[in-house]
């Protein structure tokens, strides 16, 4: 039942015995090992890096929680993959996800990173009133808006089969009522992250002239448009108008040169069946690290499924869905232990996502090093739709400003706005409160 | 039909009834319509359409519609976000590089070829005609032309075209639906045929999105130019030619497939150990069975709602017929007939097709539940109350030795369970003669099937014995045809219905009624009521929530 962390090259034989179908153009290799450089030249100042990963339908806590003391526990059973970088976690027990509105997934969901509430809406969920988005925006947009620097991507939502434009499918919000869908096509991120800096330089100026004059062209028209509709329509135009400036302001950086990085191939399509999802995460991942390295981006995230994640582990020889697993009782044994080892798995990418930024020299350390990872989940029990004892396991440093290789506890319901303002604290954001003000009364003691 | 559907405004209603209707639609005014922003599905079929290309791949650039009220084209839940734009920016790009690779096919529009400012006048003009679907002002076809930068040679023609499409293709007149009143409104109209005051334009668009999925073509822009697209007689007249043009099939079936909860019925999946017929080709081949057996009803049968759930025939191939444990016979495993159910088969209709069944039921076992919740939501438009919270909920687990009903038993013992489950448990258990991959079987545990159950809380309660039963009373409800134009109301207008709209609904619902039970007749219907022909007053700013 424990599983121990995969080597890279047991990783490598995993994904291998995997490759179907179209993914079979990939031969031997994960995707990234084509890289021949792993080499980051650091910006002008060091960056910090912020990263958020999902995992759904809660956890099996007597088989998450450690035990020990702060800086001397044991891990358990499910973050056992995590045990070569134990001393670079922060496990933290005893907090309550906040959230409001719609059903235990749903408010779940849409407040783990915003710690807001769900608006009225029409997405009808189970055992409440339907619900909109979030009250937002969640914390990596709020950090985003401080440390994205010059890069490219504010900010790079990415997702693997995340199902429906829905609030049980979105977790990082731009703001009130402005959901951020991830992308799910790996090639397709690989070619809106670095198409263009592959092309040759006439392409790319011919590309950036006609760009910039078709989105002149269309800002003008909404822009013209703002005094003949209504006020609602009004709100969606200024989004709208707020976006194409990101696309405009985008074209002009990606005429900066990529030369800081070396770009691997483009990735394999990936098809979106169910048992495509692993390899389509560990392009996902290639590509989140890809993405910081090359100065893309400071804050990423990434969401495996939604909440209710229906996917079944058959590669794990599970054959029932996860949110069917979820639901069984205490009891069943069988289903307690396969839900032990889907959360292990998710364990394992997590320890892949370290491993990866832990690859990338720069010149302090490593990429790991500037960073600030959070891995978190929208339950904290699945069969009862609890959010209490939510699971939340953090990793990095972020240059030093987090100490790690701890095991902080807090009492039993201490609300995870507190979690969330003490991110922004460790990244030098001073804000006072986080989410809903009632949520939130002040950092994590000893945390920072 | 269009006298009864105008009553609404037109004829006030009779004394004794005013009182319950006058607040609903005497007053002429109808609900708060949001903009509506292009589907991913409409954004897909303008650009075949328009240009006719097919093969772009656009599903994979732009993004999954928030789907509200079963629906993925609800204005109110539709976002927008930095990926929609950017999105955006890509597909044009996508599509302009795509159409210049077929200069033939641009050259239709402007009706021209040369390489010179005139023909590029003309070309983009009439472009953006069919995208902005309206006539452009002389402002934005001089600023389209700006995008040429006074390069009319080869090249520059070539250059600019690529910019002036996409900009078209992303320019927020192509993008929304903003509904706003026409430039030109001195539109032809006479008196005294019932004017209908939306712009000629506005109701093109209302007209092709309802029925195609898609922009207005050709002939409804003649129709413009002629003024003869004002009264709810042209209305009427267009909307039967439109619903017999092979667009239709595209639009009415996106419609029906969403209602049936089928979108993403590629996702369904069973536990093939226990159903060993069950695999992708068995699932795709299950999920064209509903696509042809619904264009068929509704468009070679008489279009009745009883048909569509006592058609005593279906689409089936070879595979399918083995499948349904019927006789082969030696067609290619693949190719799709209609098959006439003999009597006594099991089979009759939509509730008994295997897309329906097996998408309403776990991997390995049947689902009461998820049925009878089903039948609630769609047939019956309630929403069943919510579960206690704090408890464990769980399917009863398999157990050989027990029948599903026997499982299920503690639902209704207990009483905190049986609050709701009295609501759905007894409907879904007259699905029991029906596995999980859909399946006839007349036992389970040793034990034959009990398929009986009772409907509560409806217009029509009382016992049902299995199926064929439960098809009957949903047939002859009026509650369930009632909801069944309510569903095709939201569609139809993007929206959810108010108390404003429930005079209109009534006239819907009663004209449907009389006809039997037409569906083409009730899309006919739509555009007679006064949301469809008014124009749409603009909504208050906290409706962006979905």
């Amino acid at each position: 039942m424990i599983r121990k962390p995969l080597s890279s090259r047991s990783l490598r034989g995993t994904r291998r015995s995997l490759l179907k179908g179209t993914l079979a153009a990939v031969v031997g290799l994960p995707w990234l090992e084509s890289l021949d450089v792993r080499e980051s030249k650091a910006q002008d100042a060091i960056p910090q890096r912020f990263i958020a990963m999902f995992s759904a339908n809660g956890t099996i806590y007597d088989q998450w929680l450690p035990e020990g003391g702060e800086t001397d526990f044991e891990l358990s059973p499910i973050l056992a993959p995590l045990e070569a970088h134990k001393n670079d976690l922060v496990v933290v027990e005893g907090l309550t996800q906040q959230g409001g509105g719609g059903d235990g997934h749903q408010n779940g969901m849409g407040g783990m990173l915003t710690g807001a509430e769900l608006l009225p809406g029409r997405f009808a969920g189970q055992g409440s009133a339907p619900a909109g988005w979030s009250e937002g925006p969640s914390v990596d947009q709020r950090i985003a808006q401080a440390i994205s620097g010059v890069t490219t991507f504010r900010s790079l939502e990415l997702g693997v089969q995340t199902g429906a434009a829905d609030n049980w499918g979105r977790m990082c919000y731009a703001g009130r009522n402005q959901p951020l869908a991830p992308r799910e096509n790996p090639r397709g991120v690989f070619d809106d992250v670095f198409g263009f800096a592959l092309l040759d330089p006439d392409e790319q100026a011919k590309r950036t002239a006609r760009g910039e004059s078709i989105l002149d062209y269309v800002r003008t028209e909404f822009e013209g448009l703002a005094d003949e509709v209504s006020a609602s329509d009004k709100q969606r135009l200024d989004l709208h108008l707020t976006y194409l400036r990101d696309v405009e302001r985008r074209l002009a950086q990606q005429a900066l040169s990529l030369d800081q990085c070396s770009l691997p191939d483009r990735p394999p399509e990936v098809d979106t069946t169910n048992d495509a999802f692993p390899d389509t995460g560990e392009l996902m991942l290639d590509l989140l690290v890809l993405a910081l390295a090359c100065g893309r981006t400071n804050v990423a995230s990434l969401q495996w499924s939604r909440s209710v994640s229906m996917v079944r582990f058959t590669w794990l020889g599970i054959d029932r869905g996860h949110h069917e697993l979820s639901h069984l009782p205490d009891s069943d044994d069988e289903a307690q232990a396969e839900l032990v080892r889907i959360n292990t798995w998710y364990a394992e990418r997590f320890a892949g996502l370290i491993d990866r930024l832990k690859r990338y020299q720069v010149e302090d350390g490593t990429l790991f090093d500037q960073s600030l990872l959070v891995w978190c989940n929208e339950l904290g029990k699945g069969n009862i739709h609890s959010r209490e004892k939510a699971p939340y396991v953090l990793a990095g440093s972020a240059g030093g400003a987090l100490s790690t290789g701890r095991f902080l506890r807090y009492p039993e319901g201490t609300p995870h706005n507190n979690l969330l303002l003490s991110l922004l604290h460790t990244l030098g954001i001073e804000d006072s409160s986080f989410g809903n003000p009632d949520w939130c009364t002040g950092p994590l003691a000893g945390f920072v | 039909m269009a006298s009864l559907i105008a009553g609404c405004t037109s004829d006030p209603p009779a004394e004794s009834t005013r009182a319950v209707t006058d607040w609903a639609c005497t007053d002429g005014k109808v609900s708060e319509a949001p903009s509506r922003r292009l589907t991913r599905f409409e954004y897909t079929n303008i650009v075949s359409d328009v240009f006719g290309l097919d093969d772009l791949d656009l599903e994979r650039v732009l993004p999954r519609d928030e789907v509200a009220l079963g629906l993925d084209n609800q204005a109110g839940a539709l976002s927008v976000t930095d990926l929609h734009v950017d999105a955006y920016f890509k597909a044009a790009d996508r599509v302009a590089a795509a159409l210049l690779e077929k200069p033939d096919r641009l050259h239709q529009f402007g009706g021209c070829s040369e390489p010179d400012r005139e023909c590029a006048k003309r070309t983009v003009e009439a472009l953006a005609r069919r995208l902005l679907r309206r006539s452009p002002s002389q402002r934005e076809a001089d600023k389209l032309l700006t995008l040429f930068e006074n390069d009319f040679a080869a090249d520059g023609v070539q250059e600019g075209m690529h910019r002036a499409i996409a900009a078209l293709l992303q320019s927020p007149d192509f993008l929304y639906r903003f509904e706003r009143a026409s430039v030109d409104d001195d539109a032809n109209v006479d008196d005294d045929v019932a004017p209908v005051t939306s712009s000629p334009e506005v109701l093109a668009s209302r007209l092709s999105f309802l029925y195609w999925g898609s922009a207005p073509d050709a002939e409804l822009f003649d129709a413009i130019e002629r003024g003869q697209l004002s009264t709810r007689a042209d209305l009427e007249r267009e909307a039967r030619r439109m619903l017999e043009d092979e667009r239709a099939e595209r639009g009415v079936l996106h419609f029906f497939e969403q209602w049936l909860e089928l979108t993403d019925f590629d996702q369904v999946e069973k536990d093939r150990r226990l159903f060993t017929s069950w695999d992708d080709e068995v699932r795709e081949q299950l999920h064209q069975e509903t696509r042809l057996f619904l264009r068929s009803a509704l468009w070679e049968d008489d279009a009745r709602f009883a048909t569509l759930l006592g058609a005593r025939y279906s689409y089936l191939t070879p595979r399918l017929m083995d499948f349904y444990g019927l006789p082969i016979d030696s067609r290619p495993a693949d190719e799709f007939e209609r098959v006439d159910f003999a009597k006594g088969e099991p089979r009759f209709g939509l509730l008994t097709q295997a897309s329906l069944l097996s998408r309403l039921a776990k991997v390995d076992q049947t689902s009461p539940i998820h049925r009878g919740k089903f039948v609630r939501e769609r047939f019956f438009c309630t929403t069943p109350p919510p579960p206690p919270a704090n408890i464990v909920v769980t399917a009863p687990q398999i157990d050989p030795r027990k029948t599903t009903r026997e499982r299920f038993e503690e639902h209704r013992a207990n009483p905190v369970c049986a609050q709701c489950h009295e609501l759905l448990d007894p409907i879904g258990l007259a699905f029991e003669h029906y596995d999980a991959v859909g399946q006839y079987r007349a036992d389970e545990a040793n034990q034959p099937i009990d398929a009986t159950g009772y409907l509560v809380d409806t217009d029509v309660d009382g016992p049902i014995d299995g199926l064929p039963d439960l098809a009957n009373k949903l047939a002859e409800s009026p509650e369930v045809r009632r909801c069944m134009v309510t569903q095709v109301f939201r569609y139809a207008f993007g929206r959810g219905e108010t108390e404003r709209d429930s005079c209109t609904i009534d006239n819907l619902a009663q004209q449907f009624a009389a006809s039997d039970g037409d569906l083409r007749e009730l899309l006919v219907a739509v555009t007679q009521t006064d949301p469809f022909t008014a124009p749409a007053p603009v909504p208050a700013a906290e409706d962006l929530t979905p």
